[in-house]
């Protein structure tokens, strides 16, 4: 089995081409969490919604991604394969719904809706908002924890996980939920938010993935159809095979930049975990990394 | 997404035939389900991760597999496979059936089941339970993910069986998280048994009618690390019942436990003592938990209960226990609920809905729980459709008594009208319609 120290990481994140144009920062963030001790790691992408209604959606997904760690809390104890499942099925959704919720509190009460929010909202807007001041936060999560033993999927609302096995095999471990259509998502702003969230467990039993791709929408909408998606993963694994990482390093800004200006017109980020193939170096010292910066940059994020 | 075994394979079932991996179907924590191909029979192969194939898990399945099934709705290993190319081994079962849904899909809202379909599950899992107890084996480790339903019938069938042991066995061990499990199991001073089944039974009834674990209100909401020590806290050291009558420390919070809120008080008042015995004296002695045919019982006459509103049309319960006088609402449409039509049978009543059937369950003492071909259903009359009827399906014929004296013989495929006062002789035993 894989240590999470030997995997490698790498995020990138840009302003959706429309998003430019009509002068809108990128609504998505994304985070890496690399724990002590052979503990796992935690990828964690989000894309704030970003319509009129959720116009504190940037910081929502800030906020989601900073969530995410709350994950290891739980990891480190044995309470063995079949446990950990279950947890992440039935009690993680809900920690991390509520402590997005909580720090949503929080952060609108530091920073009460202003009147000029207010004012830019129509009446159903408002009303919405009162009712529920989540939705002015609202965002995605898309999660990937790899440990020694297993790794997990988790996604609320649109996005894309996408594993390439050491065969070149490409799979969806996240079927695609079909209500997710025409900018129509699930969000961690909805009630009983925690419902909507769909996990996959897999026990590593043999070679983990060799590539994990996360995405948010914007990527893959970028594509004509979901092959031309899936050759984007199927390029990269060919690189990482090659050797080619510092490649993917240098060249994922541009390609996402590329894919904005002539597909979606949406943010982007991407995130992806690579089984190290080389001996390399040792790791360095393990660190708990900060959030991405969620602008135009790419975040190497590989421990060794 | 499965590492194990490749598509296509063939494994040997212990009985020598040869059987082919067809597809995977998914993964746990013990190893991973393919759908499988045995001499032109489909069915489950699971086959276990190298360190979960040890010779204990082997020997279990061998005892599993000579007793055989406690019942029907179990599926059990049917026998064991091994490669030769592949290590470890794993077994065959028969394949769940499309259409039966799990615990998750029920919270999650995937699936909307009527609530006599969810009565009819858990009256169905509370048999499950009595019958596999009285084989001297106990689950250890039932949780949300063993159980599935027929959404629309509420039969159910019970997976992953591999982890049955017997009773009080020395080496049965804990697989899963505390929450299905007893708090003197998660405090490790006991060790599963039947007894701790029926907590962890009384823990899917309560979740299965209200989508909610009884232990979580207020205590958990305000837990700020759901880790380990928290949860052995919440369900060992301190457990206390959301809806505990003498405690109110641990009511279920609005905005996070919003189905209990919503659910609770639908229910019958005997039900509801059942749970908060369940929970309470329950909870610290296990000599106080609600037995399996108690809630086989409680179950089926929360089945026999439901009533349509007549306004909205859905469904509610008539609690017996409640004075005729005192006003009724839906719990829907809030409008006011006239008493419905019952028939009383000894100390049983059924309420009679338009798509009521009566069952040897009903008719039948030596035939409780028989919930096969109906006996009696209530239909319209075909010249007068406002007029109601009950139909006689059975092949015996009923003697009826009206209010006003006169008695009758109904005919099996005859129907008698729906009134109050009407007394019915079905065989050797008396019912009795009234409001």
């Amino acid at each position: 089995m894989t240590a999470p120290t030997r995997w490698r990481t790498l995020t990138a994140s840009v302003c959706g081409a429309a998003h430019r144009r009509r002068g809108l920062p990128n609504q998505d963030a994304v985070r890496v969490t690399r724990c002590p001790d052979h503990a796992p790691l935690i990828l964690a992408l989000a894309d704030g919604h970003g319509s009129a209604h959720c116009f504190r959606s940037r910081c929502g997904a800030r906020l989601a991604v900073g969530v995410a760690h709350l994950a290891r809390s739980q990891l480190h104890e044995p309470v063995g394969l079949s446990g950990v499942r279950r947890w992440a099925e039935e009690q993680l959704p809900r920690e991390l719904v509520r402590e997005w919720r909580r720090r949503v509190e929080r952060h609108l009460a530091r920073e009460p809706f202003t009147t000029d929010e207010l004012d830019a909202l129509d009446t159903a807007g408002r009303r919405t908002l009162a009712a529920n001041p989540f939705v002015a936060y609202g965002t995605t999560l898309l999660m990937v924890i790899v440990a020694p033993a297993f790794i997990l999927y988790l996604q609320l609302g649109d996005g894309d996980i996408l594993t390439v096995a050491a065969s070149g095999a490409i799979e969806r471990p996240i079927a695609q939920d079909p209500r997710l259509i025409a900018n129509e998502t699930t969000s961690l702003c909805s009630p009983q938010a925690w419902d909507e969230m769909r996990v996959t467990f897999q026990a590593l039993a043999g070679a983990p993935p060799g590539l994990i791709l996360a995405a948010t929408d914007g990527y893959a909408n970028s594509f004509r159809d979901e092959a031309g998606f899936r050759q984007v993963a199927h390029d990269l694994w060919e690189m990482i095979r090659g050797g080619d990482w510092a490649g993917i390093e240098r060249g994922l800004p541009d390609w996402l930049h590329e894919a904005t200006e002539q597909g979606s017109g949406d943010d982007i980020t991407v995130g992806l975990l690579a089984e190290r193939t080389d001996a390399g170096p040792p790791d360095a010292a393990p660190r708990l990394e900060r959030d991405t910066d969620p602008h135009e940059r790419t975040a190497p994020t590989d421990a060794a | 997404m499965h590492q194990l075994l490749p598509l296509g394979t063939t494994v040997q079932s212990a009985s020598g035939h040869p059987c082919t991996v067809e597809t995977f179907l998914g993964g746990g924590g013990q190893g991973e389900v393919y759908r499988a191909n045995l001499v032109d029979r489909v069915l489950a192969l699971k086959w276990y991760f190298p360190e979960q194939a040890t010779p204990a898990q082997r020997n279990n399945l061998e005892v599993l597999i000579r007793k055989g099934p406690p019942s029907a709705p179990f599926l059990w290993p049917l026998e064991l496979a091994a490669a030769d190319d592949f290590p470890g081994f794993g077994y065959l079962m028969p394949l769940r059936e499309p259409h039966y849904k799990g615990l998750v899909d029920l919270m999650k809202r995937r699936t909307e089941p009527t609530f006599r379909a969810l009565a009819t599950a858990g009256m169905q899992l509370a048999q499950a339970f009595l019958d596999l107890h009285t084989q001297g084996l106990c689950y250890r480790d039932i949780s949300f993910g063993n159980v599935f339903f027929d959404p629309e019938t509420g039969a159910i069938q019970v997976c992953d069986n591999d982890n049955v042991a017997i009773d009080r066995a020395v080496d049965s061990g804990v697989l899963g998280t505390p929450r299905f499990i007893a708090p003197e199991v998660v405090r490790g001073e006991a060790a599963p048994s039947t007894q701790t089944d029926l907590f962890s039974l009384s823990v899917l009834l309560f979740y299965l009618l209200h989508i909610h674990h009884p232990l979580e209100g207020r205590r958990e909401a305000e837990i700020k690390c759901f880790d380990l020590p928290a949860m052995n806290r919440l369900y060992g050291d301190e457990p206390l019942f959301i809806f505990d009558p003498h405690d109110e420390g641990n009511r279920p919070v609005p905005g996070l436990h919003d189905n209990a809120l919503a659910y609770w008080p639908l229910y019958p008042q005997s039900l509801r003592d059942l749970f908060t015995r369940a929970f309470t004296a329950g909870l610290h002695d296990p000599e106080e938990r609600v037995r399996e045919s108690e809630w086989r019982a409680a179950l089926g006459q929360l089945r026999d209960t439901i009533r349509h509103c007549e306004h909205c049309g859905a469904e509610n319960f008539h609690d017996v226990g409640r004075p005729a006088d005192e006003p009724f609402a839906c719990w829907h449409c809030d409008q006011g609920l006239a008493p419905p039509l019952r028939l009383r049978l000894g100390r049983e009543q059924v309420v009679l809905n338009r798509d009521t059937e009566l069952f040897p369950h009903h008719l039948d003492r030596l035939r409780r729980y028989d919930f096969g071909a109906p006996l009696a259903s209530v239909q319209p009359h075909p010249q007068h459709p406002q007029i109601w009827g009950l139909n006689n399906r059975s092949a015996t014929t009923w003697v009826i008594t009206t209010a006003e004296g006169t008695t009758r013989d109904v005919e099996p495929g005859r129907s008698l009208t729906l009134a109050a006062g009407v007394k019915i002789r079905f065989g050797n035993l008396e019912g009795e319609i009234h409001r």
